[in-house]
């Protein structure tokens, strides 16, 4: 089991009112192929420079990060659903002391860090390799995709 | 009187015989058995070795059928090659004279050494012979240009168009360039862009292409080329799907010269390594990125030699399309390419077919613009193309690459394993980097002393052996004291098989323990070459895979402008901008 860092060690689920999706209803679905060409865009710097806090550690007792985190991702991908966008990001952990990624759950809105023994949940685990690439700075993990981006948010899609 | 019972003393040697004899009678069985089972060991090391053997032979017999299919593959091949081309000459020969005579009129033309009356005399008998033939009357036509007989010229022009507009369009441009003729040639340029569907051109494109890329239809007609060009993307790209398709075309392109690993090496991670198969992948998927730098560094190595004369270019364009691109033919040329692989691969059948499985789209009649490109870029011997085309088909298409590239890179990086499970014999241990071989080692010492505990542990005597003993036992001493020789001798049978049995078992543990012993003898031996192996791989695999990077920056640093041929003009070639 991972290093649980938010809301206190008991909470593992955020707090329904922190909800920061946007309502769905006014936005478009989007086909496959509208979808894919929409997720390969590179990502901004604002985005890339959120998603590096991810390691600073500032998430541990300050919910409002993460939140602000998750919307940083809707910020970067307005046009996508909210079920169309990343189960979560998984990315190489600087924390030292044997950890070796973190991940952040956006359902969940958790931040987790992982030691080297430690096995990710399923659906992150299959990121792990890419995430410790040092040629991507984080992954994102969709239902049915991987996205590794780069340090110059270039974006490379695998299909899992 | 009284009966008078009286006891003799007792004769008890004939007991002690009887007891000496059964004695010797155990001993002679316990050595009967001892021999048996001994021969019951030979046999079971006899059918081990048998096993050995068999394994072998049936390795020996594949590798024999193996060789077998696939010299009859080849000799097979090599008979229908030569029937295939037999064919192609007896079917198309005739046209082979047409093809022939195309830059032999021109070229004699040139140096004004055959009467017209030959030229025209000749040409007409090849409209005769070849009917059907699109070159046929543009031959008629270029003679009668020749000798300056416009109606004849129209008449046979009109002909030649009629049978097949592409190709004659492309003929009577290339023909007009190589008179100096800009005006006619940039008509016949027009006309054979406006005949064209950029999602479904013949193959014949690339020589046009080609042409363009040597500077053939010098800097009007490249800007005109150019601008086309940019039409067709344009048009194709606003396709949905496009892009996904494009990324496809290019991945698989890519992954056609993804290399295999040779046979010797990893051998004992092939044997250990559980996941052996996403290792030999992500091994040969980063092995790749070396194989395509030197791919695309050869071609823009050095200079492209250009012919010295426009006369020159222009006829190796026509010679060309006049041979290489006739749509009849192509059934034939795809079976003879087949073939050829085939032989090229010493039979072979499934290397040939990967082979040709990657070039098949080059062989097809209608491609689009960008697949006849990507074409031209990764099988330029079969698209035909030169390698002016392929610098300048891989320049336009550098951003395609390098996201099919990205792409590719990335689903190699995810498929790499972190962890690599290990199994020897019954041990199974994990290892990331290869520097847990202590822990290993240990782990695998205890495993082993484990399962020899557990093995010992399951060699005990059955309830029948102690069953023996207590009943031997105790019917041999009843029949002692009745005298009864038979109890006793049963009695004693059954305590001798007891003993027997208790003999046999720790015979049985001795094995055991010795073949543990020798188990922790070639099993640390086993997982210290495993994990150099590891290694090894790991190394190879860091090494292979920073290849990506130099790849990705070396596609990233080709511009189209640097890759046009200016030979027949000066100044400064520029196609797109």
């Amino acid at each position: 089991m991972g290093r649980q860092v938010i809301f206190g060690s008991a909470s593992t689920a955020r707090p329904p009112e922190l909800t920061v999706a946007p309502p769905t209803s006014n936005l478009i679905q989007l086909s496959k192929a509208d979808l894919e060409r929409r997720l390969r865009t590179k990502r901004s710097a604002r985005y890339l420079q959120a998603m590096t806090k991810l390691d600073a550690g500032c998430h541990v007792q300050d919910p409002k990060a993460v939140d602000a985190l998750i919307a940083a991702i809707q910020e970067e991908l307005p046009e996508v659903t909210i079920e169309k966008l990343p189960l979560g990001i998984v990315a190489r952990c600087h924390l030292g002391n044997g950890y070796e990624v973190h991940t952040m759950d956006r359902a969940g809105g958790i931040v987790q860090h992982y030691k080297t023994c430690q096995s990710l949940p399923a659906l992150l685990e299959r990121a792990r390799s890419l995430a410790l690439h040092p040629q991507y700075d984080f992954v994102e993990v969709y239902v049915d995709s991987l996205l590794a981006v780069r340090t110059t948010g270039e974006v490379s899609l695998i299909t899992t | 009187m009284a009966d008078e019972y009286r006891i003799s003393s007792a004769d008890l040697g004939t007991i002690e015989r009887n007891l000496s004899n059964l004695g010797g009678g155990i001993e002679t069985l316990a050595n009967a058995l001892d021999q048996v089972n001994g021969k019951v060991e030979g046999v079971a090391q006899e059918v081990s070795n048998t096993q050995d053997k068999l394994t072998q032979l049936a390795e020996e017999f594949h590798a024999f059928l193996d060789a077998d299919t696939r010299a009859k593959e080849l000799q097979l091949a090599e008979t229908r090659l030569v029937k295939v081309r037999q064919e192609l000459d007896t079917v198309f020969g005739h046209y082979a004279e047409v093809r022939r005579h195309t830059v032999g009129i021109l070229q004699a033309s040139d140096v004004s050494v055959v009467r017209q009356d030959t030229i025209k005399l000749a040409s007409e008998e090849l409209m005769l012979n070849a009917p059907r033939y699109w070159l046929a009357p543009g031959l008629v036509a270029l003679s009668a240009w020749l000798s300056d007989n416009r109606p004849l010229a129209e008449n046979a022009m009109k002909e030649a168009v009629k049978r097949d507009d592409n190709k004659s369009s492309l003929y009577f441009a290339l023909i007009a360039r190589r008179g100096e003729r800009r005006q006619a040639s940039g008509a016949w340029l027009q006309r054979f862009f406006s005949l064209q569907d950029p999602t479904d051109l013949d193959r014949e494109l690339v020589v046009l292409i080609d042409a363009v890329a040597n500077g053939v239809f010098g800097r009007e007609g490249r800007g005109f080329c150019a601008q086309q060009f940019d039409i067709w993307l344009k048009e194709i790209s606003e396709r949905v799907g496009f892009v996904e398709d494009q990324r496809d075309q290019w991945t698989k392109a890519l992954s056609s010269k993804e290399p295999s690993l040779g046979a010797a090496e990893y051998p004992y991670l092939r044997k250990y390594a559980t996941i052996w198969g996403q290792m030999d992948a992500s091994l040969r998927g980063a092995r790749l990125y070396k194989v395509l730098e030197n791919y695309f560094t050869s071609i823009f190595a050095g200079e492209i030699k250009a012919l010295t004369s426009l006369s020159d270019a222009v006829d190796e364009m026509l010679d060309k399309l006049v041979t290489d691109f006739d749509d009849e033919e192509l059934p034939k040329r795809r079976d003879e390419r087949m073939l050829s692989l085939l032989v090229e691969e010493a039979g072979d059948r499934p290397a040939a077919q990967r082979r040709f499985g990657a070039e098949k789209q080059a062989f097809e009649q209608k491609v689009t613009f960008t697949q006849l490109v990507t074409n031209a870029a990764m099988h330029p011997e079969v698209a035909g193309a030169t390698k002016a085309t392929q610098r300048f088909a891989i320049a336009m298409s550098r951003d395609w690459i390098v996201a099919a590239l990205d792409d590719l890179t990335a689903k190699n990086r995810a498929g790499a394993p972190t962890d690599i499970p290990i199994k020897i014999d019954s041990w199974q241990g994990t290892t990331r980097d290869g520097a847990d071989e202590t822990d290993l080692l240990s782990s695998v010492d205890s495993h082993l002393r484990t399962e020899e505990a557990k093995r010992v542990a399951t060699i005990v005597l059955k309830p029948i052996n102690w069953a023996a003993l207590v009943l031997g036992g105790v019917v041999g001493l009843y029949g002692l004291v009745t005298l009864n020789w038979f109890l006793l001798f049963v009695g004693l049978a059954g305590v001798g098989w007891y003993f027997y049995s208790k003999s046999q078992l720790d015979k049985s543990k001795g094995q055991v323990h010795q073949h543990f012993e020798d188990l922790r003898d070639a099993t640390p031996k086993i997982l210290k070459a495993v994990l150099a192996e590891v290694v090894d791989w790991q190394k190879d695999y860091a090494a292979a895979d920073a290849q990506a990077e130099d790849l990705r920056k070396y596609l990233q640093s080709i511009t189209t402008e640097q890759h046009l041929l200016t030979t027949f003009e000066s100044g400064r070639a520029v196609l797109n901008k």
